[in-house]
């Protein structure tokens, strides 16, 4: 593994030094420097390019985890205003740093809305298996079926809400209480409609419907085509 | 009311009125012909459907389409699988994995947009069939608008189109006649459940990369166009069942002119 890849502690005590910035201009001024670099990048996520406030706080992120600062970028999502991690890049976080012998796993049955699927890892220190398991009902029950992923990839949604859900229970540490990306969608798609029955829609004129749609949360699933709509770097118009 | 029902119900469509429109012989062979063939939905049809499904009743979408497996047919296993598959899809619509794809990022596109989305997460209802009798000629007629929010006072139809730029969309309305959908959905809700549509709104998506959306909403001139041309529809489709005469284009010569967009 090339240490620009790997997920490991850059030193053994980054939390006394990510706090040094509210404290220490010339460290303010670095990192705020550093973030100006990153959002300038185009090799950075186009949710972070040219916002150089987003870059910076996404570094104090990568500081308090010890990552590769640009790991974070390409891994963190803000949604609705809260930032948030691939579930991936949460699992791979907890398969090197959780409490875990050997990496999560998963197995599933069933099919359709039947389907079910179990995150299972052993806790190294007991020997204890601890597994979550995330349905179909489960989904929509919880109204994250309206994201439209459920649908296209099922089982992939379900491995990740499951085991974000494992992560959050046996190592919070790992992810020091942020969500990832997939609950955060999941809660926004939940909260829009939650709405429904909240604020019926009082619009005579489309006036009215424009300024309410103004005010509305963002859709939740934004920042994610973003990020993996993004061409390859092989597209020709890209590179040239 | 499924869709199924819904369209072997007699009661006069908007598409009713697009087949009179064009001719009396038209609508005939289309609806009255006792030996009419039914119509095998054609891929962008098929199109549509799912994306509706997907967008507006997900929770249906499984038991209505299926995606067909990448299987070999020439060869001995994939034919296997693919009447397995067969056997298993049972009258589920199949979709192939390109399609499933297309209508995924589509329905994404249309999620991602912020008044599309607005408008969908609103309490409303989709699909819900509504009849009505027309006051003027007495013919029974239905609608099924796409969804329904606060029972009726908004009413969304979502479109896909190769073009949802203003301009494109105008022509797939003056092609589709979608004015005079919106003026007899708009009195579908009026006289069919005493609602009193504000809005009537289109969600167009574009059926091909980058699946750009945009949505609008119909002007006033829009709805008293369509409810001309649609009443207009209607007296002629009353006039022909009560004469039982079905009648095509002109049987002499007519002059032909340039269309009037192209005179100046």
């Amino acid at each position: 593994m090339t240490e620009s890849n790997a997920i490991t502690r850059a030193n053994s005590e980054p939390a006394a030094g990510s706090l040094a910035y509210l404290t220490d201009a010339a460290c303010f001024e670095h990192i705020w420097r550093v973030g100006k670099a990153f959002a300038a990048s185009r090799m950075v996520p186009t949710h972070f390019q040219g916002k150089p406030e987003d870059c910076f706080v996404a570094l104090q992120m990568a500081m308090q985890l010890g990552v590769n600062p640009l790991l974070a970028l390409q891994n963190i999502t803000v949604i609705s205003g809260r930032p948030g991690f691939n579930a991936q890049f949460a699992i791979s976080l907890a398969n090197q740093r959780g409490p875990f012998t050997g990496p999560i796993t998963w197995s599933s049955k069933g099919k359709g809305n039947d389907l079910a699927v179990t995150a299972k890892a052993v806790i190294a220190a007991t020997g204890e298996q601890v597994e979550v398991t995330v349905d179909m009902g489960m989904a929509v029950a919880e109204g994250w079926t309206r994201n439209p992923k459920y649908k296209s990839i099922p089982e992939q949604m379900l491995r990740y809400r499951s085991a974000t859900w494992l992560i959050r229970l046996y190592c919070p540490e790992v992810l020091m209480g942020f969500s990832s990306t997939e609950e955060l969608q999941d809660m926004n798609t939940v909260q829009r409609t939650e709405v429904k029955d909240v604020t019926p829609v009082k619009a005579s004129t489309l006036d009215d419907l424009n300024q309410q749609i103004a005010k509305a949360e963002p859709p939740a699933a934004t920042e994610v085509v973003i990020t993996q709509d993004e061409p390859d770097a092989t597209d020709a118009d890209d590179i040239f | 009311m499924d869709i199924a029902a819904y369209h072997a119900d007699p009661a006069v469509s908007k598409s009713h009125l697009d087949q009179i429109a064009r001719s009396p012989l038209h609508y005939w062979s289309r609806y009255v012909d006792p030996n009419r063939e039914l119509i095998e939905p054609t891929p962008a049809m098929r199109l549509g459907s799912a994306l509706h499904c997907l967008v507006l009743e997900p929770e249906l979408f499984d038991g209505q389409f299926i995606t067909a497996p990448a299987v070999d047919r020439r060869t001995k296993a994939g034919k296997a699988e693919w009447d397995a598959f067969t056997a298993e899809a049972g009258n589920r619509t199949v979709l192939s994995v390109d399609e499933r794809a297309q209508i995924s990022r589509m329905a994404e596109q249309v999620w991602c947009h912020k008044a599309a989305a607005y408008l969908l997460s609103q309490d409303g209802k989709a699909e819900q069939t509504i009849k009505w009798q027309d006051p003027e000629t007495g013919l029974e007629c239905k609608c099924r608008p796409d969804w329904m929010i606060n029972s009726g006072q908004i009413l969304v139809d979502l479109k896909t189109t190769e073009d949802a730029s203003p301009a494109g969309f105008q022509r797939s309305m003056a092609s589709y006649r979608y004015h005079v959908q919106a003026a007899h959905y708009t009195r579908g809700v009026r006289h069919g459940i005493a609602a009193d549509a504000e809005q009537f709104i289109f969600i167009c998506v574009e059926k091909k990369p980058p699946y750009a959306v945009a949505v609008y909403a119909s002007t006033q001139l829009v709805i008293s166009a369509g409810a001309r041309i649609a009443d207009r529809d209607l007296l002629r489709l009353a006039e022909c069942r009560a004469n039982k005469t079905w009648p095509s284009y002109s049987d002499q010569i007519e002059t032909i002119d340039l269309p009037k967009w192209i005179n100046d």
